[in-house]
């Protein structure tokens, strides 16, 4: 390095001196010859001589004190780039493994985190998969099971109900059938009294047969004996007419009270049977609303699961965020991390702050950081894009 | 049968999520955190798929990629790269390395299935 010392005193020193060597030697040979004009020249030299040694004196004073002034120059500047240079290394020892160090713990905290996370959403998602299939199945079973159920009870009911129209039907055709009786009885009672009138004839028959048997003497004895008995006969006969006559009316009697009472209990029956189908039909309604607010109920239970389900899968790729903010702390930390190096080191030629940032851009994995690098707005992420190959 | 499928990803939330995609459609699946880990689970293994990250320690994706390859039960089976990674260059190291698929993160299940399908159907 070049130094202030080092500077042209050499040259001006052999200009000055080569001078007043020559006056000093030639100038007393001069004076001793005698000659004037001689003289006169070698005074000349002799303050030409004088002249430039005051100039290199000068000169020099100048120059040591610009030299000096330099010096305090640099010393001032050292003493202020000396704490700068110590202030970067301490940067690079000290406060860049903290940011380092607090930036990894960030990240790890924030991974564990979110994959605690993700856990749990998964279980959730499994249990709200698992809810919703049951609640389908349960759906389904009402929906398959009651139906199934209530078309067989009513079936089963108006299978009921039919049987006891049936059964009204069949009593009512008894009822009919025994009504048409009566006309019998009054045919028997007929019947009875013409028995009655042949029995009264036969015995009017009789009488007058033993009056002419009397007329006739000994030879109607035999036919008044016949005719004693054709007249008992007839007594008979008209008694049994009599009873018959008698049992006939008590039959018909009877029979028309057990018309009367199935007639009245025919109306009562009736209104009992459509009282009862009324009844089947109100309480087989009311079930059937019933089982469609559960079957309603069992739906929405299902829509709503569904959209829970729907909801946690939508987070659970939201949480994917995390392996790309992961990523992009990784990167920084690494780059942190290598100037710390660099840093640590003290030299100036190794601060190569352009390779830090070709290092830290060719560790990038993702199209925002190298934006955030190259310092542009990110494009909002998109959904995954796939390429077939 | 129940296909089997193999996640290797360094991160434990993105296997999960994965996971349960393919699970709740009826997959059968096996996780790995990188691609060592991968290589040692799937010896001896009858796998039908693999899905891969790429940037892993140990064993980075394109390289394991790469080794299953080389490997004769496996060199087949169809590999998708799941990954941050979008840049061209990238994909087409996947491709030259042999992966049929570049998905590129954050990914949607119904866009996953469908890949899973068109490569691995049931």
């Amino acid at each position: 390095m070049t130094t202030f010392d080092d500077f042209p005193t050499f040259k001006l020193n052999s200009l000055i001196a080569l001078p007043l060597l020559v006056a000093a030697v030639v100038l007393p040979l001069l004076l001793a010859q005698g000659g004037a004009w001689v003289g006169l020249i070698g005074l000349l030299l002799l303050c030409s001589a004088l002249y430039g040694w005051w100039l290199r004196r000068t000169f020099l004073l100048r120059l040591q004190a610009l030299q000096r002034q330099m010096i305090e120059q640099r010393d001032a500047h050292q003493q202020t780039l000396n704490p700068y240079q110590q202030a970067c290394m301490d940067v690079g020892a000290l406060l860049l493994p903290v940011w380092q160090q607090q930036i990894e713990s960030a990240r790890q905290q924030t991974e564990q985190a979110i994959t605690t996370l993700a856990q749990q959403f998964t279980n959730l998602s499994l249990n709200v998969g698992h809810s919703m299939t049951m609640s389908t199945q349960v759906a389904d079973s009402l929906q398959g099971g009651l139906g199934n159920t209530f078309s067989q009870v009513e079936v089963d009911l108006e299978t009921v109900v039919s049987s006891l129209k049936k059964a009204l039907q069949d009593r009512d055709g008894l009822l009919n059938q025994i009504d048409g009786l009566d006309s019998f009885v009054d045919e028997l009672n007929a019947m009875a009294k013409d028995v009655a009138e042949i029995a009264g004839k036969t015995n009017l028959l009789a009488l007058n047969a033993a009056i002419e048997a009397a007329r006739a003497g000994v030879h109607g004895r035999g036919f008044a004996v016949v005719a004693d008995e054709v007249r008992k006969l007839s007594s008979l006969s008209a008694d049994t007419g009599g009873r018959i006559s008698k049992k006939v009316r008590f039959i018909g009697d009877a029979i028309r009270a057990a018309v009367n009472a199935a007639q009245a209990s025919r109306g009562r029956d009736g209104a009992a049977v459509q009282t009862s189908e009324a009844t089947i039909q109100k309480v087989l309604q009311q079930f059937r609303e019933q089982a469609m607010s559960m079957l309603g109920t069992a739906e929405s239970l299902r829509q709503s699961n569904a959209e829970v389900q729907a909801e946690v899968d939508a987070s659970i790729v939201q949480l994917q965020f995390q392996d790309r903010v992961s990523q992009m702390l990784c990167h920084v930390n690494d780059s942190i991390r290598g100037m710390t190096e660099r840093m640590g080191s003290g030299h100036a030629e190794d601060l190569d702050i352009a390779l830090a940032l070709q290092e830290l851009e060719a560790s990038y994995a993702m199209t925002e950081e190298r934006d955030n690098h190259a310092r542009r707005s990110s494009k909002p992420l998109a959904s995954a894009d796939i390429t077939f190959f | 049968m129940t296909k089997r499928i193999l996640i290797v990803d360094d991160s434990a939330s993105i296997r999960q999520v994965v996971a349960l995609t393919l699970k709740s459609a009826g997959f059968e699946v096996i996780e790995a955190c990188d691609g060592v880990d991968a290589l040692k689970k799937i010896k001896g293994q009858r796998v039908h798929l693999m899905i891969s990250d790429v940037n892993m320690p140990n064993m980075d994706g394109l390289t394991f990629l790469k080794e299953v390859k080389l490997l004769p039960e496996h060199r087949f089976t169809p590999v998708i790269m799941l990954t941050t990674e979008s840049a061209d260059d990238k994909k087409a190291q996947g491709q030259a390395a042999g992966a049929k698929a570049w998905m590129v993160k954050p990914f949607q299940p119904a866009q996953m299935l469908a890949a899973v399908s068109k490569l691995a159907p049931l």
